[in-house]
Order: C-alpha cells, then structure tokens, then sequence
C-alpha cells in the first residue's frame, strides 16, 4: 500500500515537472521568435538607413548633400551601374538580400527599381520548404529633377528578403 | 498506530500539496505577465513614426505643384495665409482647357492657393500613409489660434489611437502673419 501511495506520487511529480517543461519551451520559442522578428526589422532600418545616405543618389547643391532628397538623373545612372555584373559584389556588400526602389507620388507616377537581389532557393532542399519573406520599410523623399528643376514628392521603398 | 495520528500526518501532507499549488500558479502567473502579456518592442513601428512624419513633411514642403505655376508648397502656405493672394492656380476642369495666369475672374478653373494645398496636401498623403494603412492627423495653425479651416478633414480613414500616438513633426513657417505651424502626427 505505501509502495503504490510513493509509485502515485513520483508520477504526479513527474507530470507537473512534464507539463512545466512543456509550458516553458512554449514560451522560450515565442520569445525567440519575436527576437527573430525584432532581428529582421532592425536590419530593414538599418539598411533604409544605408541607402538613404548613398552619394551615388543623394541630392547635393554645390557639393553639400540634401538630407532625404534623391536626384532622379542620379538614381537612374546608378540603377544602370548596379545591374552591371562588375559592380555586383560591391553592391552585394553593401545591400545584401534587398530590394530597393523609388516611385514618384506627385505630381507625377512612375518607379525605379535601383536593386533588387533575391536569394536563389536551393532546388536540392527537397525536406524543408524554404520561404523568403519580404519586409519593405517606405520613406518619403523628395525627388529632384535636375532637367526642369523641380521637386516631387516620392516614396523610397527598402526591403529586405529574410527566410 | 494512534487514529489521531494518521489524520495529522494526512493534514500535513495536503498542506504540502497546497503549497506547492500556491507555488506553481505563483510561477505560472510571473511567466504570463513578464513573457506572454509583454508588449513587443517594435523598432519598425518607432522608427517609422519618427521618419514618416517629418520626411512627409519635409518632401512636402519642397514639392512643386504644376497647377500654381510650379511654385513650391512652402510658398503656397505663405501665400495661402497672406491677407491677398499673389500665386495664380489653376486646376483643369477639363484636360483640354488651357490655364492662363492672368488672375480674371472669369477664366475657368482658377483655384485660391488654400484650395490646391488641400487638394494636394490630402493626394499625397492618401497616396502614401492612407495606403499603408498609417493613420495621421496633419493640421496648420498659427500659435494659440485654432487651426487652419482649410486644413479640417486632412485625416486618415483609420482613426488615431491614444495608446499608438507617435510625437507629431512641427514645422514652423514665418508667414507675414506671424508663424504658422504646420503639423503632422503620425500614430
């Protein structure tokens, strides 16, 4: 009798210190996650940030660079130079995994693709599925056109494709 | 054995169980609080708050509008808030019609700079914020005065939460007026 009364407490015991276990891991793999998420998000920022100060871009009058303003002759001369696979490493390097572009609100419409490198899925990963997210940050710029000099107003969106 | 003995020892052990039940919810209630109910520290949220109202502002004010003479917004808001406006606007009615900046009254489609600025002021930000679903608030005004009646309605279609209100971008234009601030708040 005292035999089965200790056998009956050791697996409760065991059940409790199970089901905590399994609450715990629970939580810990929530909080990993949204640190993933947190990780993610602060490299969209961090890489917003990047293109933003590019000179490649950058507005200047008489060589002092414009805070949050992109020169359209500029932005297009430097999407050309981007897609030329000799500077594709250096771009790689600075940019990574992302997608860059610049769109014009008003007055006008239309958009420019500067970058965009998505990573290439491994056919041969047949056990897990592989996704990319794509995580764009938008911020408003102005857009100078130096032909007719005028401003816009225009949207630069960054993002970057994490898995 | 004593049958008062048996019931003191059974006592003791379900005060034992007790405890260590007031123990576990003790620890379940500390691990729901501090990892399940912690709002998430969003960077994007902030940053975004922080950039998208003064960028918004900043690009706004340099942009030149084609229906007033290309003449900037900056320059719109002074000439808006002057006591006679100086800037011609002229919106299409028709695509075909021509605007001619001769200030008579009876050319079609002359428009006064307050009119285009909230006209234009409410395309760019429905274009922009209200398509990503940011709610905002932008309102003009000059110190202690109420703010601007042309600038009434330039409002999200999602309202602005308390709890989600970032801190608004200010910018201060000297206008022969005094200085007007214009506001954008971005939640």
């Amino acid at each position: 009798m005292k035999m089965m009364e200790n056998v009956a407490v050791m697996i409760i015991f065991f059940m409790l210190l199970g089901l905590g276990f399994i609450f715990y891991g629970k939580i810990g793999g929530h909080g990993a996650k949204q640190d993933i998420e947190k990780y993610v998000q602060l490299q969209a920022v961090k890489l917003a940030k990047v293109v933003a100060a590019l000179p490649e871009v950058r507005c200047s009058e008489e060589n002092v660079p414009v805070q949050d303003c992109f020169d359209l002759l500029r932005v297009e001369e430097a999407a050309s130079k981007i897609k030329d696979t000799t500077n594709e490493r250096y771009y790689f390097e600075i940019l990574g995994y992302s997608r860059v572009a610049i769109e014009e609100k008003y007055p006008g419409n239309g958009s420019i693709i500067v970058y965009d490198n998505q990573p290439d899925i491994n056919p041969t990963s047949d056990l897990e599925e592989i996704k990319f997210s794509y995580i764009p940050i938008y911020i408003p710029i102005t857009l100078f056109n130096a032909t007719i000099n005028q401003y816009s107003f225009g949207v630069l969106e960054v993002g970057t494709y994490d898995k | 054995m004593p049958k008062k003995n048996i019931l003191t020892k059974s006592q003791m052990e379900i005060m034992g169980i007790v405890i260590i039940i007031i123990l576990f919810s003790v620890g379940l209630l500390f691990a729901i609080q501090y990892v399940i109910l912690k709002k998430p520290t969003d960077v994007k949220k902030s940053f975004l708050q922080a950039e998208l109202s003064s960028n918004s502002l900043n690009a706004m004010l340099k942009t030149n509008v084609p229906e007033c003479n290309n003449a900037d917004m900056a320059s719109l808001f002074k000439d808006c808030t002057g006591v006679s406006q100086e800037i011609d606007c002229c919106i299409k009615l028709d695509p075909t019609q021509d605007c001619i900046y001769d200030g008579s009254i009876s050319t079609t489609g002359m428009a006064d700079t307050c009119y285009v600025l909230n006209q234009t002021i409410n395309k760019i930000l429905k274009d922009t914020l209200n398509v990503w679903r940011v709610p905002y608030i932008f309102t003009a005004y000059y110190v202690e005065s109420d703010p601007l009646a042309w600038t009434a309605g330039i409002t999200s279609d999602i309202p602005c939460t308390m709890e989600d209100e970032g801190r608004p971008q200010e910018f201060t234009l000297p206008t022969t007026q005094g200085n007007l601030r214009i506001v954008l708040k971005v939640c």
